[in-house]
């Protein structure tokens, strides 16, 4: 075989393989509002749990398969996107009885320290604001994986799924405690458009 | 889901503390002897408002204010004092106006400063919304005062009807806390109604309806701000007290004082019933199952 067609085979592998690759060290990601999701559980009278979610999902993080302290994320989830299926509760949330969405339109969570916790697990410290006050969490976040979406000009994307339970009345949202339960558990599912 | 806490801090809490308010500055049993005092109105109406509040909402959030509804805790202590002064020392009317824009101009300013914070409202549009709100709560306490002249019973009547109902939409629609502290207030006003027919003599002019209407205007202002309450219902209620005006039309001034009051009343509830259908319809389609949304 000639060289010039040794190469050129040799250019054609390493392109079919890149295109399987995962991601880059250090790639930062914004995330696609179409394919994320927040979703909140919460008790209501001690007999069942009712599941909300907020609609509107946005934020970056910063995806590094090579060393876990380069992960980042920055997340924000518009408030007065919540839907738990029902147009009064809904109201009601939206309300400064609870969220007060007109006040503080975002909740927000910047990443402040990542660990490994396992094979693309990490636990995830960082600030969470909702309601105006910021409190340090720490979520179980798992990679989830990647996919070149290039051929259908999706582009390059990643995904984590994060999972955090907090105490809405450390955020200042204390009425109906007892009725509507304290403890909160919140999933958010993110991917990325790698920039 | 209303609980035995909203029962007692909501209800039984400011019945009790305006009946004893009332009773002290009144001492209705006297009917023909002393003079009640003028300070019982604004006193009972700002406390009862302002306990309801602070205890159902819990006052761990008021010191410092967690957010920008705890702000109304502080503007309703504000017009309790201000009613206070005028009732004490009796202002001039032109004095008391200034006083009562002030007070409402920076009461506003606190209860939606975040708008300004959000850069939701530049320095114009702020300052003209303010100026709005102030210089409603000064056409709410004009058009309550003139109607309290002279110990008529129009004015505790039309502030009960156009508090209670606020109450009851802004309960509904949006926020429960803040309608049942202005329930609380209202219930006051009702004791405020039954001692005066017991006094003979007194009178809720001078005071309460600087109280109940700084209060009233900055709970309609934060539930429409704060809450989206729809602005349908903002305005239905915010020109009701146009209706006590008609008093002074002539065909109407001539009438006996009870019938003219019965005019004014029924003018003044013809909106008010119209706003608080509408809000009991809107939460009705708006529950998915019956009226409590949380079921």
């Amino acid at each position: 075989m000639k060289f010039h067609t040794r190469f050129a085979l040799f250019c054609t592998l390493a392109a079919g393989l890149m295109a399987a690759a995962p991601a880059r060290a250090a790639d930062t990601y914004k995330i696609d509002p179409v394919h994320a999701t927040a979703i909140f559980r919460i008790s209501h009278l001690g007999s069942s749990f009712v599941y909300g979610r907020f609609d509107d999902v946005g934020g970056t993080f910063t995806a590094d398969d090579q060393s876990p302290a380069n992960v980042k994320f920055d997340v924000s989830i518009k408030a007065d996107s919540v839907d738990t299926n029902s147009a009064a509760r809904d109201k009601h949330l939206k309300s400064a009885d609870f969220f007060s969405v007109n006040e503080f339109p975002t909740l927000t969570f910047k990443s402040t320290d990542v660990k490994s916790s396992g094979d693309k697990k990490y636990d995830v410290t960082g600030d969470l604001t909702i309601h105006g006050v910021t409190k340090s969490v720490v979520a179980k976040v798992e990679f989830v994986g990647t996919a070149d979406g290039s051929a259908m000009k999706m582009g390059f994307r990643a995904g984590y799924e994060a999972h955090l339970t907090i105490k809405r009345t450390d955020f200042g949202m204390d009425k109906m405690v007892g009725g509507v339960g304290d403890e909160v558990q919140l999933t958010v599912s993110m991917e990325g458009v790698r920039q | 889901m209303l609980t035995s806490s909203d029962l007692i801090f909501g209800v039984i809490l400011p019945f009790a503390l305006a009946t004893v308010i009332l009773a002290i500055a009144w001492r209705p049993w006297k009917r023909s002897r002393g003079t009640p005092g003028l300070w019982g109105g604004p006193v009972a109406c700002g406390v009862a408002f302002a306990a309801a509040f602070a205890l159902l909402q819990g006052p761990r959030h008021l010191f410092p204010p967690n957010s920008a509804i705890m702000w109304l805790f502080f503007v309703a202590i504000g017009f309790t004092l201000l009613g206070l002064i005028d009732a004490l020392v009796l202002l001039p009317r032109t004095l008391g106006a200034i006083l009562v824009f002030a007070a409402a101009a920076g009461g506003a300013g606190l209860l939606l400063k975040f708008n300004f914070i959000n850069q939701n409202w530049d320095a114009l549009h702020g300052v003209l919304w303010l100026g709005a709100i102030a210089a409603m709560t000064a056409f709410w306490w004009a058009s309550f005062e003139q109607s309290a002249v002279g110990g008529s019973m129009t004015a505790p009547l039309a502030m009960a009807a156009t508090g209670g109902i606020s109450a009851l939409i802004i309960a509904v629609l949006v926020e429960q806390t803040t309608g049942q502290a202005l329930g609380a207030m209202t219930i006051a006003l009702g004791v405020a109604v039954v001692l005066m027919a017991w006094s003979g003599k007194a009178t809720v002019a001078r005071g309460t309806g600087i109280v109940v209407a700084g209060i009233g205007v900055s709970a309609l202002a934060a539930a429409y701000f704060i809450s989206s309450l729809p602005l349908q219902y903002v305005l239905l209620l915010a020109f009701t007290p146009a209706a006590l005006w008609v008093g002074r039309v002539p065909a109407i001034s001539r009438l006996r004082p009870w019938l003219r009051s019965v005019v004014q009343i029924a003018l003044l509830l013809i909106p008010l019933v119209v706003a608080a259908v509408l809000a009991v319809l809107q939460a009705r389609r708006d529950a998915t199952m019956g009226s409590d949304p949380y079921v």
